[in-house]
């Protein structure tokens, strides 16, 4: 079921959240019980076949983080050890085939010119997420830091709907407490006002905003694929788009599911941190996908040896646990392309910062004009790595990358031109060509562009907008150092409170937002 | 600290203005009907031009039809829907009024049933029916053979044409659906905007109440960049689609693909409901013609001219032939950068201008209409003893025009080399 649905919207939240609330009165485990049921029907509603797949894995994964915590206690640690690998080589062995089995004989067939096949394998929604959170309580379990055994909680940590399918990636230990708190089964306004709000926010991000520039980037990428040459101006539009877009469209997902999740009294973990305002890689990824950074930093990052073994093997796991990472995000050589940008982006930074620190390096330019072309570099940089990530193959993303370098010219639509006059002999002077039609797209692209880069540079983020009512289990206000300030001064002003103001503008929003819903898409991490 | 009424008096007021919002976009739409879905009346200055119905005429033409209670439907794809005037002087009193169905970009299986369904709903007594060269085209390697599953192919549309929901309930889910998406949508809304902000522009776009396409955003094209632009982008696609591989009008099995069987189930459908049909060739412009002969397509043409020929002939309907090569198609476009100048009988090689389906209805209709004194002098009426002569003509009008053309061959790109 989707958020921007109206049968979620009229029907699943509101049955759902009253009678958890009715019955949370009369009895909290009852309470629990119906929304682990609704969550499971939320999945269910895309495909119930699956829907035993996911039953079937928590069983498991509860039944295997019992065992070792068992083992634990009983200092039996090797016994605990040999579960654990055998639990989570099963979880991910259930993920290779789910997610990776085709790729893999795709590749094995045309290395060996074999024809070697398993049929259509339709990947369950989610599988990834609900894979992860649960091979951090296996490890967890091993650790002797789980404490609560409480197998409903546990099955709704796991599947409550408004993470369940496309993240945050959650953690046991933030969760699992706030499920056996008494105070969550009670409604709450304050809960109720601020979780709707940060609903709608997202919801107007994902609509308006994200579907909006979708129509610019969509034909973009196609056009690649078709092997088509992109000229400068449309490629970079359609990479800028999709950036924008990719954008609008997660964070959106994750502010929703903040908010749902409020909605019910439970907080979850921040997911986007503004991560378009960061000046280096490594302050993008701490604002990008942060759950998922956490994870891959705790139990991949850290499991490899961290930066604990020199710096040689620290640049070793940095590629590796980004590599890795890009193939958590699908089954292709552009995703393991994309992480391996990525990678090698971290290391570069990395290895820079450290030589600055070394050689004790000035900077070179004065300090707003250095900051502005870090800023710039790093977006650069991750507009690049979404090319990778966006296109359906290698030559696609080449042939935008091609048109992005310039290397098929520069041109613009006739009809623009013939209104530039005499100016346009200038640019024609300069190499600048014309083509006919797509007048109006060209410049809806680029209307879309810049108002979009506006809001993310300059504009506060959902959870500084919602500060004083801590929407997101942590609170970040991010380093002056490592982001670009625009407008910073008029943040306190946009801080929200329950007030008139805010309130005529979240109507309007939440309006805008439920206009938009007519036009029904998918997220785009739901294929993750 | 903030209290709990403060969150109470915000959960309110953001209800109440969601509410008024919601109703107030709703209720713009309604009045503006910026697609022509409602028919809510149109007010000269407010809301009379449609800008945004172009992009949504296949959602919105089956309202249009019921609302028209058409005697008289012209149907076919966008060419007839710019060309056929439902205004135009050429009709009587007794054959008003006219509904031009046309739809852009459809397929056969399409346009027919959109001609049914206007037919239908105002309980007409007479279709005219424009058919085209492109729209009969398929790719024979990838026709399906063997019987047509028509349930199927219609399934997208058919809510909204078929009135039938099997629940005694006057609308279908889909004719619900669009009538939601109309009033309650955020791209409705800035439709809505831009229909009352258009009004002042006398070159906007707008679909009739009639159907009609009358062709008014090509002026400001015209007038910024020259119609070379329009003869020049068009001129681009037709050879694109025309070099395409395997292209035929009958499927892998020999039998006849899906658009001539389309047309045949049309035919047989308005003998069964006793509708008088009468079917025309759409005319085009030497340009249009000549790429035809360039791309090596021109024997298929002749077999897809015969085809429909015969068709036709089986259900006993006239068949109406505009194609030649004579002083409406041959003008010469403006040369590019002229913003002066324009062709008085096309807009661009491939959609003439009503002017020329003016003289188009003074032949079929068998008299001169507004004035005009020319009826009968523009096209010819196929039947099976003159076709061959007809097809002869229109290859020896195709010759002559190519060699004593060379900078025309040459400005379309000269003959596309056979594989």
């Amino acid at each position: 079921m989707l958020f921007n649905s109206y049968a979620f919207l009229l029907l699943y939240l509101p049955i759902t959240l009253a009678a958890f609330f009715a019955l949370g009165s009369y009895n909290r485990a009852l309470a629990a019980l119906w929304l682990f049921a609704a969550s499971l029907f939320f999945y269910g509603w895309w495909n119930p076949a699956y829907l035993g797949l996911l039953l079937g894995s928590i069983l498991f994964n509860f039944a295997a983080g019992s065992a070792i915590s068992r083992e634990v206690h009983r200092g039996r640690v090797a016994r605990a050890k040999g579960l654990l690998i055998a639990a989570v080589s099963a979880d991910l062995a259930l993920l290779a085939y789910y997610k990776y089995a085709n790729f893999f004989l795709d590749n094995v067939n045309q290395l060996l010119d074999t024809g070697w096949q398993l049929g259509e394998i339709i990947l369950p929604l989610g599988i990834s997420f609900f894979t992860f959170t649960q091979i951090a309580f296996l490890v967890d379990s091993y650790r002797g830091e789980v404490k609560e055994r409480n197998f409903v909680h546990y099955g709704l940590f796991v599947t409550f709907f408004p993470h369940l399918i496309a993240g945050p990636v959650l953690h046991h230990k933030e969760m699992m407490p706030q499920f056996a708190q008494a105070r969550t089964y009670r409604p709450h306004l304050e809960n109720i006002s601020v979780g709707l709000t940060l609903f709608i926010l997202g919801l107007f991000k994902k609509t308006v905003l994200a579907d909006g520039i979708a129509d610019y980037s969509t034909p973009v990428f196609d056009a690649a694929a078709s092997g088509q040459a992109l000229t400068f101006f449309v490629a970079w539009g359609g990479a800028l788009a999709y950036t924008f877009q990719l954008y609008f469209d997660f964070s959106a997902y994750s502010d929703m599911a903040i908010g749902i999740a409020r909605v019910f009294g439970i907080k979850l973990p921040l997911n986007f941190h503004s991560p378009y305002k960061a000046t280096n890689i490594i302050e993008f990824w701490r604002r990008w996908h942060m759950t998922l950074s956490r994870f891959l930093r705790d139990y991949l990052y850290f499991a490899l040896g961290g930066n604990r073994k020199g710096s040689m093997r620290r640049y070793i796991n940095l590629m590796l646990t980004m590599l890795l990472g890009g193939l958590w995000h699908g089954a292709g050589w552009t995703f393991l392309a994309w992480g391996g940008l990525h990678g090698l982006y971290l290391c570069v930074n990395h290895a820079w910062k450290h030589l600055v620190a070394r050689m004790g390096l000035k900077p070179l330019l004065p300090r707003p004009f250095g900051k502005l072309l870090a800023w710039l570099t790093t977006f650069v940089a991750v507009v690049i790595g979404w090319v990778f990530f966006r296109a359906s193959s290698f030559d696609a993303a080449l042939e935008i990358l091609r048109g992005m370098a310039g290397l098929n010219g520069a041109a613009v639509p006739n009809a623009i031109a013939a209104q530039l006059g005499d100016a346009w002999q200038l640019l024609a002077g300069i190499g600048l060509t014309t083509y006919l039609g797509g007048g109006a797209r060209f410049i809806f692209t680029w209307l879309w562009i810049v108002l979009l880069l506006i809001v993310v540079t300059a504009m506060p983020n959902t959870q500084q907008i919602m500060r004083r009512f801590e929407p997101a289990l942590q609170q970040l206000d991010g380093n002056a150092h490592d982001e670009i300030r625009l407008m910073h001064r008029l943040y306190p002003v946009l801080v929200w409170r329950p007030s008139a103001a805010w309130a005529v503008a979240t109507g309007v929003a939440a309006a805008l937002a439920v206009f938009a819903m007519s036009r029904i898409s998918e997220f785009l991490y739901f294929q993750f | 600290m903030v209290d709990e009424q403060s969150h109470k008096r915000f959960l309110g007021l953001l209800a109440a203005i969601f509410l008024f919002v919601f109703l107030l976009g709703s209720g713009f739409n309604y009045l503006v009907d910026p697609y022509g879905l409602f028919g809510t009346r149109r007010i000269d200055g407010f809301n009379e031009r449609k800008p945004a119905a172009s992009e949504r005429v296949r959602v919105t033409k089956p309202y249009m039809a019921a609302r028209a209670q058409a005697r008289t439907v012209i149907g076919g794809n966008s060419r007839p829907e710019m060309g056929i005037d439902p205004q135009s002087a050429c009709w009587t009193t007794d054959e008003q009024p006219v509904f031009n169905s046309g739809i852009p970009g459809a397929d056969i299986a399409m346009q027919t049933r959109y001609v049914q369904h206007a037919a239908e709903r105002g309980q007409a007594q007479r279709i005219f029916f424009g058919v085209d060269f492109f729209d009969f085209l398929v790719d024979v390697s990838t026709m399906p053979t063997g019987n047509i599953d028509w349930e199927r192919l219609e399934k997208n549309y058919a809510g909204r044409l078929d009135q039938r929901t099997g629940f005694g309930f006057p609308l279908s889910l889909q004719q619900l659906d669009d009538r939601f998406s109309g009033l309650v949508s955020l791209v409705a809304l800035g439709d809505s905007i831009k229909t009352v902000t258009a009004q002042r522009d006398v070159d906007s776009a707008t679909r009739r109440e009639d159907g009609f396409n009358p062709g008014l955003d090509y002026r400001p094209i015209i007038r910024n960049e020259g119609q070379a632009v329009l003869f020049s982008q068009k001129n681009r696609e037709v050879r694109e689609r025309l070099q395409r591989r395997n292209l035929g009008i009958h499927g892998a099995d020999g039998q006849q693909a899906l658009p001539l069987q389309a047309l045949r189930r049309f035919l047989q459908w308005s003998k069964d409901h006793n509708i008088e049909v009468v079917l025309f060739i759409n005319p085009y412009h030497a340009d249009y013609l000549t790429q035809i002969e360039l791309t090596g397509n021109w024997a298929l043409f002749e077999t897809w001219r015969q085809q429909v020929a015969v068709i036709a002939a089986e259900h006993a309907v006239p068949l109406w032939d505009f194609n030649a090569f004579d002083r409406y198609s041959t003008e010469s476009p403006p040369a590019p950068g002229d913003k002066r100048h324009q062709l008085q009988w096309f807009w661009e090689p491939a959609h003439y201008r009503q002017e020329l389906g003016d003289l188009m209805l003074a032949s079929m209709l068998g008299r001169p209409c507004g004035g005009r004194t020319e009826s009968g002098a523009y096209g010819v009426r196929l039947i099976a003893t003159t076709l061959q002569d007809r097809q002869a003509a229109l290859r020896k009008g195709l010759l002559r025009y190519v060699d004593d053309n060379s900078q025309v061959v040459e400005r379309l790109g000269g003959r596309v080399r056979q594989p």
